[in-house]
Order: C-alpha cells, then sequence, then structure tokens
C-alpha cells in the first residue's frame, strides 16, 4: 500500500512539473507578448 | 490458502507491484545518460539558436523517447534477460512489473515524445525521433538481435541517431555536419560491444544470442574490433573538415584516437592467458570514456569561443 501512495505521490508530481513545462514552453512558442495582443 | 494469501498472489497476477524505481529502471538510465549527452551535443554544434527552453523540452522528449525504447526492449527481451547474468535482475523478469505493463508503460511514453517533440520543437525532429525508437524495438530488438551477429553493427544506427535530432531540434533539417556525429556513434558501436561480448561471451551462448564471438570466434572477433577502430578513427576526424569542430577537436581526438587504437591492438595482439580478458575489459571501458570526451570537445571548444574549421563543402 505505501509502495502505491509513494508511486502516486512520484507520478502526480511528474504531471504537476510536465504541466508547468509545457505551459511555458507553450507560452515561448507563441511568443513572450501573447498577453498584450489584441484580439482583432 | 487464507484469503489473505489468495489476495496477495492475485494482486500479483494483475501487476501494479512496480515501484517508481522499478519503472525509472525500465527506462535504462545509463543508456539514457548516453543519448541525453549525444543528443545535447547535436544541439550545440547544430548552426542556429533555440531557445533555451525549448532546447530542454527536446532533450527531455528525447531522452524519453529512448527510455521507452529501453521499456519496450525489456519487455519484448524478458526471456533473455532472465537467463543472463547482467541483465537477470531487471524488473520485468524479476517479476516487479509485468511484460504488458512494461509494453503499455514503454508505448505510451513513445508516443507522448513523439508529439511533445512534434508539437513543441519540429516535425523533422519528431519524425527522426519515431524512426530511432522504431529502428531499435522493431528492427534491432525484434529482428535483428536473436537472428544475425551483424544486430548491433546494424542495430547501432539507432544509438547513432541521438545527436542528429538534436541537430535537427535546431535547424529542422539533415546535414552533413549532423550525419558526421552519427557516423562515429555508429562505427564506434561494433568494437564497444564486441569487447563486452568477448569477456560475456557465455552469457550471450547462454541465452542464443547470436553475437559474434560465439558465431564466427574469438579470433575473428578480434580482427574485426581492430578493423572496425581502423575506419572509426579517421571518420572521427570528419566534423572538423565539415565545419563543426576546430583545432581543440583536432588536437584533442588524435591524441584519444592513438589510445583507442592502443588498447584496440592489444586486444587483438593479447588472445592467450592471463592478460586477454582485461584487455577487452580495457577497450570497453575506454571505449565509454572515448565516446564521452570526443563528444565534449565540441561544447567545450563553443564555451571557449574556439572557431570551427571552414567546411570543404561548398
Amino acid at each position: 500500500m505505501a509502495r502505491r501512495k509513494k508511486r502516486s505521490v512520484v507520478m502526480a508530481l511528474i504531471l504537476a512539473a510536465l504541466m508547468v513545462l509545457f505551459f511555458a514552453t507553450t507560452i515561448v512558442r507563441i511568443g513572450g507578448n501573447i498577453a498584450a495582443m489584441s484580439g482583432g | 490458502m487464507s484469503d489473505l494469501q489468495l489476495n496477495i498472489a492475485s494482486d500479483q497476477a494483475l501487476g501494479g507491484q512496480g515501484t517508481a524505481g522499478d519503472y525509472f529502471a525500465l527506462l535504462k538510465p545509463r543508456v539514457m545518460s548516453l543519448v541525453i549527452f549525444t543528443a545535447f551535443v547535436g544541439i550545440v554544434a547544430a548552426p542556429g539558436t533555440l531557445h533555451p527552453l525549448l532546447a530542454l523540452v527536446a532533450l527531455l522528449a528525447i531522452a524519453v523517447g529512448a527510455g521507452a525504447s529501453g521499456a519496450l526492449n525489456m519487455w519484448y527481451d524478458a526471456d533473455i534477460d532472465a537467463v543472463m547474468r547482467r541483465t537477470r535482475s531487471r524488473p520485468v523478469p524479476r517479476g516487479a512489473i509485468l511484460p504488458g505493463e512494461a509494453l503499455g508503460f514503454g508505448a505510451f511514453l513513445a508516443v507522448a515524445s513523439v508529439i511533445a517533440l512534434g508539437l513543441f520543437v519540429n516535425l523533422v525532429a519528431a519524425a527522426l525521433l519515431a524512426f530511432t525508437i522504431f529502428f531499435y524495438v522493431v528492427i534491432y530488438t525484434m529482428w535483428l538481435k536473436r537472428w544475425t551477429p551483424q544486430n548491433i553493427v546494424i542495430g547501432g544506427a539507432a544509438g547513432a541517431l541521438p545527436p542528429m535530432i538534436g541537430w535537427a531540434a535546431v535547424t529542422g533539417t539533415i546535414d552533413f555536419g549532423s550525419i558526421s556525429l552519427f557516423l562515429i556513434i555508429f562505427m564506434w558501436t561494433p568494437p564497444h560491444f564486441w569487447a563486452l561480448a568477448l569477456f560475456r561471451e557465455d552469457d550471450y551462448a547462454k541465452a542464443g544470442v547470436p553475437m559474434l564471438p560465439n558465431v564466427a570466434g574469438r579470433d575473428e572477433t578480434r580482427r574485426q574490433i581492430l578493423l572496425y577502430t581502423l575506419v572509426l578513427l579517421p571518420l572521427t576526424f570528419l566534423p572538423a573538415l565539415l565545419g563543426v569542430s576546430g583545432i581543440l577537436y583536432v588536437t584533442g581526438v588524435a591524441l584519444l584516437s592513438a589510445v583507442f587504437l592502443y588498447f584496440a591492438i592489444n586486444v587483438y595482439r593479447l588472445r592467450e592467458g592471463a592478460a586477454a580478458d582485461p584487455a577487452c575489459k580495457k577497450l570497453f571501458g575506454f571505449s565509454i570514456l572515448w565516446l564521452f570526451l570526443v563528444f565534449a570537445l565540441i561544447p567545450v571548444e563553443r564555451l571557449l569561443g574556439i572557431a570551427s574549421f571552414p567546411s570543404v563543402l561548398p
């Protein structure tokens, strides 16, 4: 049981790190000034 | 048998027993570290620049792709791994991870790494990564490894591709410069693995893997090691001719290659007695250091601002 819990925690941490990394990468790919771009 | 024992037995049959460490071992971390390093050199050697974050994602995707190949290899080769001394404590033959779990884990990571590289970096790099995984798993593991003593000669292409993927991550192309890095690892693989096979011959024979020493004999293997070394060493200067490296690389490679040749000649010469096995072990050990240092010379040149020679190509 403890082994499974530890494995789940590791998996959650990896997924969280990937989420941050992919978010930052998306911002880099789109361009840093995305927030300032107008919709029109 | 009590209910508790029955539950434990059925739990093991269903899988889910592997720890995070077991799954990490499934990725062949030592192979992965060499892949990360050579891909990094490909990124540094390529003309042009890549945003550091994109370079990090590229390296991560290449590493995970290589790890996926390792997991799929361990799924398919569980029968061989269980027989060989060097591999019998791997997670699948040990029973920590079921073959089906290794297959699912490897297949998922393979697809995810190729998609991530394609979406975040470029399609050429992603296509090369997909080809590398396919080549290692299908061509090498499923076909060549159990069929021909040339297994590691042709299969070595998979291990030689990471610097080309790193290069393509920057340029989006396949160039002569990146092919020269590929060729170095490709020609390095046979003397490296045959030196290992010479002192682990009985292990491979027991598992029924047709390595050169147990098919063509030890003397022929020694001759082939020397021949491949004689082809490899001149090839090592190709990056300098193609405008990828400069004077430090050429000097360093000349010195390192002289030592490599010395060890290869020793393997060829020392065939009997107490010195024979140590000669093979020395070549095997030095070949790893040689590859690391040869590739490290390129980023060191960039760091020191040493200019590359002009390419001989127009």
